[in-house]
């Protein structure tokens, strides 16, 4: 394979170094004396969103452990460097390796949102491969993808040969080893086609293959049945988990971007899984079971990364950070240890119910980060709706120490449009703003000093499949509007700032995150029409997507505003994530009645994930 | 104690890609790496004390880049060298080290020019203009581009005109910021310019001021981004003399 020459165009696009893939703890495997497995991690989006995808580099590290492979990163092109790429018939390619992916073994895509899809499409176009998996030959590469919104595929199902559902340091590799098998055999020389190796994968767990299954559907659009084409294949794929987080891999020697990435600091992964089961929340429902890593293994973690990366800032991350059991002995070590050297340590979001100021506390020893929290909802009534147990003492005693603290500023995070939802639940909203600044005042002995701030954020709640709310149909656009000019009304305040995205994606997310296959006609239509970036608002264009869904004989309304019934059949229904469905309607009946659900460490829910082969024991 | 050693570093081939901004956190985490402690600021969000001598422009190769850094540890300047090389990267790596003693005469505010090399070249020049554009090979010949450097050498004036911030144009005499042209190579296919301009807090020519002009005057319809920049070194004046900071 030849190697592909920039020059002429890298001094002409934004940020080239997005192109250069020889950063700091790069992987190079010397492509001209070997033969190598190649495989494309491919993430649909600029290089600088998935530089900070911290999967990502779990899986390169993981894969290119392996001596026969070659793992490689691809990111979508910028605009300005496609339209170079395709003036000069450039095909898309590897960054470690500058050689075209038309020629690679798999081209693996992490799905991490619904509207990177047209990325994906764009993506397999530039690499000059059929879109359909249908159309592909026995030399083209398998296309393979995971991510969570592999878990619900089947918008894109047409367009891919694979998906690895689950966490993929094992099961990435073992598809790898399989295909090395099939390989060494010259299948292709001997009578075989590309779909004998499909055939061949059904059995490994966490495999699911789209195209031996079909979906029959009823008058009304819903779905009548699954029926499966291969008889091999699994009833029910299902996903895979990592048991023990101490003994996998993580990346200690993780590539640092040259420019600057959403995460430019290292990131400590410290737990999977979440118990608080809030219900609007897919993330904490389709990770179960909860797994921890220890306190000795992240301290040989961040040392490691540390004098590999020499960044300056350490992340703990997790769904619930603040959850790990050993919160407060970590962060007392990581800033004892660290900050004597300038190494700041930060958290994301944090929970108000267990917040403890010490923590926060010694982390704003070294460098002063912002602070977050996500209330999600402003009455207790609502909160409680969404399992989100949180109550308003909790958020102003947080709040007022705080201000103690010398923190001068605070984010608060809300969703709208969340289910039973009503306009007294948008004023409590107001009414927290305005004790947050009430607490700023007392604590700061009546005075406002100029730089204090509250920002609310809302963001419009999306239905996810795998949820007690996959039910729910979204608020219309309208009702959003509305709810939003509602917001901007009541929070007029010198002291706050109200940040509200437009509800367009929203929208489009919503009728693909519940899509049937019938929905590969639209991802079809809008790429052709030149559909990409739809997840960033300067590119997504919805009328692009309305026209052609209509052209498609398809209604946005039935896939996004549409109250479901417990007996309809939904297109996820055949992949098992461990968690029951009868959890997930026992649990939305719980919150049409306001009734909270514990946080399961102090009593299992039975949710299912502990009985079930996936994660029995672990919980 | 601390001590502050001027150092000089390299940026070249796939380095020339990343910005100055790039450059400064490319070295506030070698230094890391090298376990070599920085002095730190103090302040709401301390930083590494490292101070540079002019920002180099994005896609322009270097072999002279300057900064001086404060450092705690007790090493001497060759030790320094050493330790920071293990963890650049190739084509970035420190050429000298100097320890300080006179910390008056900064790099920012002394520079006062640069040494530059142009490449332009025909097949390049070609690939990359626009597609009515008519690029040819006598704009390339030694007798053009010689006779070009001795008008823009000779002019006491070359204006140019652009918006000021209030948005108003505004004119502005660049010649005095033109030291010195040379002609190093024009065979019909390549031509090598070797030139030494203003570049400094005081004065600075941008070279996408100056290549524009110089294609004009040569006759040449190219993309401006199609010339390779090389910058040799930068200087500061010592009487009558340009002379390197280390």
């Amino acid at each position: 394979m030849s190697k592909i020459d920039l020059k002429g165009i890298l001094k002409k696009v934004e940020k080239p170094a997005r192109y250069l893939g020889n950063e700091l703890n790069s992987i190079h495997k010397d492509t001209e004396n070997n033969e190598y497995i190649r495989y494309a991690h491919c993430f649909p989006d600029l290089y600088e969103v998935g530089m900070s995808h911290l999967g990502s580099h779990i899986l390169y590290d993981v894969i290119n452990r392996d001596s026969h492979v070659f793992c490689e990163r691809v990111y979508a092109p910028a605009v300005d460097m496609e339209k170079y790429m395709r003036d000069r018939k450039i095909p898309l390619f590897a960054l470690e390796s500058r050689e075209a992916v038309s020629d690679f073994d798999f081209l693996a895509f992490s799905l991490q949102y619904e509207m990177c899809y047209t990325n994906v499409l764009n993506m397999i176009d530039l690499a000059r491969i059929p879109l359909y998996s249908k159309d592909r030959k026995n030399e083209d590469p398998f296309i393979m993808v995971g991510g969570s919104c592999a878990y619900n595929v089947e918008p894109l199902a047409d367009f891919v040969d694979i998906v690895v559902l689950g966490e993929g340091e094992e099961l990435n590799l073992e598809v790898i080893k399989a295909y090395k098998e099939w390989k060494s055999k010259n299948p292709y020389e001997n009578g075989l086609n590309r779909v004998d190796f499909l055939k061949s994968i059904v059995g490994i767990e966490g495999v699911y293959i789209p195209s031996f299954y079909s979906f029959e559907y009823n008058e009304d659009g819903t779905v009548k049945k699954l029926n499966k084409l291969f008889e091999k294949a699994p009833d029910r794929p299902r996903k895979r988990i990592i048991r023990d987080m101490d003994s996998v891999e993580y990346p200690e020697k993780m590539i640092v971007p040259y420019v600057e990435t959403i995460h430019d600091r290292i990131v400590l992964e410290l737990f999977r899984g979440c118990t608080r089961g809030c219900r609007f929340c897919q993330a904490g429902m389709i990770y179960r079971p909860i797994r921890e890593k220890s306190v000795d293994r992240l301290k040989e973690i961040v040392d490691n990364m540390i004098k590999n990366t020499g960044y300056d800032e350490i992340s703990l991350s997790s769904l619930s950070t603040s959850d790990y059991s050993h919160i407060q002995e970590i962060t007392d070590f990581l800033v004892t240890e660290y900050a004597p050297k300038n190494i700041g340590v930060s958290l994301p979001s944090l929970r108000l119910d267990n917040f403890s100021m010490e923590i926060a506390e010694k982390i704003q020893q070294v460098r002063k980060t912002g602070l977050t929290f996500a209330p999600e909802a402003g009455t207790q009534r609502m909160r409680d709706v969404i399992n989100k147990g949180i109550t308003e003492d909790d958020l102003k005693a947080a709040v007022s120490k705080a201000f103690e603290m010398g923190w001068d500023s605070v984010k608060l995070y809300f969703m709208i449009g969340l289910p039973t939802e009503t306009y007294e639940d948008l004023d409590g909203i107001r009414d927290l703003a305005h004790q947050v600044i009430d607490i700023y005042r007392e604590v700061n002995g009546g005075k406002m000093k100029s730089k204090f701030g509250v920002t609310v954020s809302t963001s419009t709640f999306v239905p996810k499949p795998f949820t007690p709310f996959q039910w729910f149909g979204q608020n219309t656009k309208t009702e959003v509007r509305e709810k939003q000019s509602h917001l901007v009304k009541v929070l007029k305040d010198r002291n706050i700032k109200y940040n509200y995205h437009d509800s367009s994606t929203s929208l489009m997310e919503a009728v693909f995150a519940r899509g049937d296959r019938r929905l590969s006609k639209v991802l079809y239509e809008v790429f052709k029409n030149g559909a990409k970036f739809d997840g960033w608002s300067e590119h997504f264009d919805l009328d692009r997507w309305l026209d052609a869904m209509d052209k498609a004989g398809l209604d946005p309304s039935f896939y996004a505003h549409r109250d479901r019934s417990y007996d309809e059949v939904f297109p996820w229904d055949h992949i098992d994530v461990g968690v029951s469905k009868q959890f997930l309607i026992l649990e939305n009946e719980r919150a049409n009645k306001s009734q909270v659900t514990e946080d399961c460490r102090w009593g299992c829910k039975g949710c299912g994930i502990n009985i079930h082969d996936i994660g029995r024991g672990l919980c | 104690m601390s001590k502050v050693f001027r150092m000089k570093f390299e940026k070249y081939g796939d380095m020339i890609y990343i910005s100055h901004l790039d450059v400064q956190r490319l070295l506030h985490r070698a230094f890391r790496r090298a376990e070599i402690e920085a002095s730190y600021s103090q302040g709401f969000n301390p930083h590494p004390k490292m101070s540079y001598g002019n920002a180099l422009a994005l896609g322009v190769e270097s072999f002279g880049e300057y900064v001086d850094v404060e450092v705690e540890d007790d090493l001497s300047s060759d030790e320094l060298l050493k330790r920071i090389n293990t963890q650049m990267p190739e084509e970035m790596q420190f050429l000298k080290c100097v320890e300080l003693e006179d910390t008056k005469k900064s790099l920012a505010a002394n520079i006062e020019y640069g040494k530059y090399e142009f490449v332009i070249d025909i097949d390049r020049a070609k690939e990359g203009a626009d597609k009515d554009a008519v690029i040819e090979q006598k704009s390339f010949s030694e007798q053009n581009v010689k006779r070009t450097i001795d008008e823009i050498i000779s002019a006491d004036e070359i204006i140019i005109t652009k918006k000021n911030k209030k948005g108003k144009i505004v004119e502005s005499n660049i010649r005095p910021m033109i030291k010195s042209l040379d002609v190093i190579k024009a065979d019909g296919k390549c031509i090598k310019i070797e030139g030494v301009l203003s570049t400094g807090s005081k004065l600075n020519l941008n070279t996408n001021v100056f290549l524009p002009i110089l294609i004009k005057k040569l006759g040449i319809d190219m993309d401006p981004l199609d010339i390779d920049i090389i910058r040799y070194d930068l200087y500061f004046v010592e009487g009558e003399n340009l002379v390197t900071p280390i």
